[in-house]
């Protein structure tokens, strides 16, 4: 990142002709992304370090991790994977809500709308629909691997916890989500799943009105369900994700406590010399 | 202090006592730098996780039927393919039982499993009796929710699945 040799004179060196010549670079050395970018290039052991601690996002990972981690048997990447979903959800999720109304019965018209009059509509809701049955695919899978890796145990527990609670809102998430296009598919599956809440105990029928904000599943349960999906359950998800993800950094990962060789694939350049034992 | 041959094994916390340094020789932590190795496979699996779901939603639209009628009752009434199992087992008891006690043990047993779990070991030869134990939930779990999501037809009758799949997304 040496500034070029000055050789062509004043001119060569404005900004305007830099800028131009070599964007790249003008670019890096501006006070913009000086400010903004505080560490030097993750090219050496000390810029990766550096980046690591100066960047927000990368703040997420540890600056290292055992090799172990690398091998993707180590975690399957299902916890990963979830949380990519839930990202495409709330991108896709939230240019589906330009375009929709959670009222009886215009939401239905909306859907229609959505596939035939409004771009990229039938592909945004397909992306939505199909991303939330992955979501709740893999993370059943995440907490199965979880489960017969042990890696819920000490120090994990309550993560695994945490686990659980994020399990359950990405049930309801996924629930409340496919009453909203108000089709028959949406309205049986809701009314056959929600009959059930008439058998909690005491509260009884109770409960299921109160789901429902009605005797029945109509306009008030859709606005209901419409609240939940798009409010409190995603702001409830985006809280437990952060703090499922805040415990895995500071645990580690589980399969980094074990002993012996997990991963024997992860070969990032093979770079463990032998060290002889000292005398 | 950083070794040149190995650049990778840099120590972070500053200059240590030569002994120190000596010592953790005998025992290399083996780590990498998440930058390039780990982020790289995360941005991997990202684009590849992205990649399906886009394949999905070119290949697939999702469905949209009539408009919902509370009037119509359509010839059978599924609940989404996570809760067929449930619906499968209130199919066969109590809806007490199916609807609240069932899905409120699995809840209750998932949640208070890693403090119920005295074992030592984390392999699973060290926790034969419990892996056995939620094994055979989880298999009773998931063939309840083939049965109800791919089995059962109009008056949740068994179907076959290849004569008649009732089974929607
Ligand atoms: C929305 C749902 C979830 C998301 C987004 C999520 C995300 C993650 C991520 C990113 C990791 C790091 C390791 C990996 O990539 O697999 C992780 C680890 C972990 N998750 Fe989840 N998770 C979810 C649900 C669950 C559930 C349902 C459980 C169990 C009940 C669980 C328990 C754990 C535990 C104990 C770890 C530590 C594992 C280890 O250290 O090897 N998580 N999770």
């Amino acid at each position: 990142m040496a500034s070029r040799a000055p050789r062509g004179g004043r001119i060569r060196n404005s900004a305007l002709f830099q800028a131009v010549l070599t964007p790249r670079e003008r670019f890096r050395k501006s006070e913009l992304y000086g400010s903004a970018i505080r560490h030097p290039r993750p090219d050496t052991p000390r810029g990766r370090a550096m980046t690591s601690f100066h960047n927000f996002f990368l703040h997420v990972y540890p600056v290292k991790v055992p090799r172990k981690v690398l091998s993707w048997r180590s975690t399957l990447r299902l916890g990963f994977i979830a949380t990519v979903l839930y990202l495409v959800l709330f991108v896709s999720g939230l240019y589906l809500m330009f375009f929709y109304h959670p009222a009886v019965p215009q939401a239905y018209f909306d859907m229609h709308n959505l596939s035939t009059g409004v771009a990229f509509g039938q592909f945004v809701r397909n992306i939505h629909r199909w991303s939330a049955h992955l979501m709740v695919a893999v993370v059943i899978l995440h907490l199965l691997r979880v489960f017969y890796a042990g890696a819920y145990k000490a120090p994990r527990q309550f993560n695994w916890l945490i686990g659980v609670a994020l399990l359950l809102a990405t049930l309801g998430l996924s629930f409340t989500g496919y009453l909203l296009p108000w089709d028959q598919l949406a309205f049986w599956a809701i009314t056959v799943g929600t009959n059930i809440a008439g058998y909690v105990p005491i509260l009884g029928d109770h409960a299921r009105q109160i789901l429902l904000g009605g005797p029945d599943v109509g306009g008030n349960a859709l606005l209901r369900f419409y609240v939940l999906h798009i409010y409190l359950l995603p702001a409830l998800m985006v809280l437990l994700i952060c703090v499922h993800i805040w415990r895995v950094r500071k645990d580690g990962f589980a399969v980094a406590d074990r002993d012996e060789e997990v991963a024997a694939d992860a070969t990032a350049e093979p770079e463990t010399e032998e060290v002889p034992v000292d005398a | 202090m950083p070794d040149e041959r190995n650049p990778e094994r840099y120590r972070l916390l500053g200059v240590v006592p030569r002994e120190i340094e000596v010592r953790k020789k005998q025992e290399p932590e083996d780590t990498v730098f998440i930058w390039p190795h780990f982020l790289v496979r995360h941005a991997v699996v990202a684009g590849a996780t992205i990649a399906v779901v886009f394949l999905l939603a070119i290949t697939f639209n999702a469905p949209l039927k009539d408009m919902a009628n509370p009037n119509l009752t359509p010839p059978v009434a599924k609940a989404p393919w996570y809760f067929a199992g449930l619906q499968e087992l209130l199919s066969h008891v109590h809806p007490m039982v199916a609807g609240i006690l069932a899905p409120g043990a699995a809840v209750l047993f998932l949640s208070a499993l890693p403090f119920l779990d005295r074992t030592k070991g984390w392999r699973i030869r060290d926790r034969k009796m419990l892996v056995s134990v939620f094994t055979v939930l989880v298999l009773a779990g998931f063939v309840l929710t083939l049965i109800g999501a791919l089995f059962r037809g109009p008056e949740w009758t068994w179907v076959w699945p290849w004569k008649h799949l009732y089974l929607e997304l």
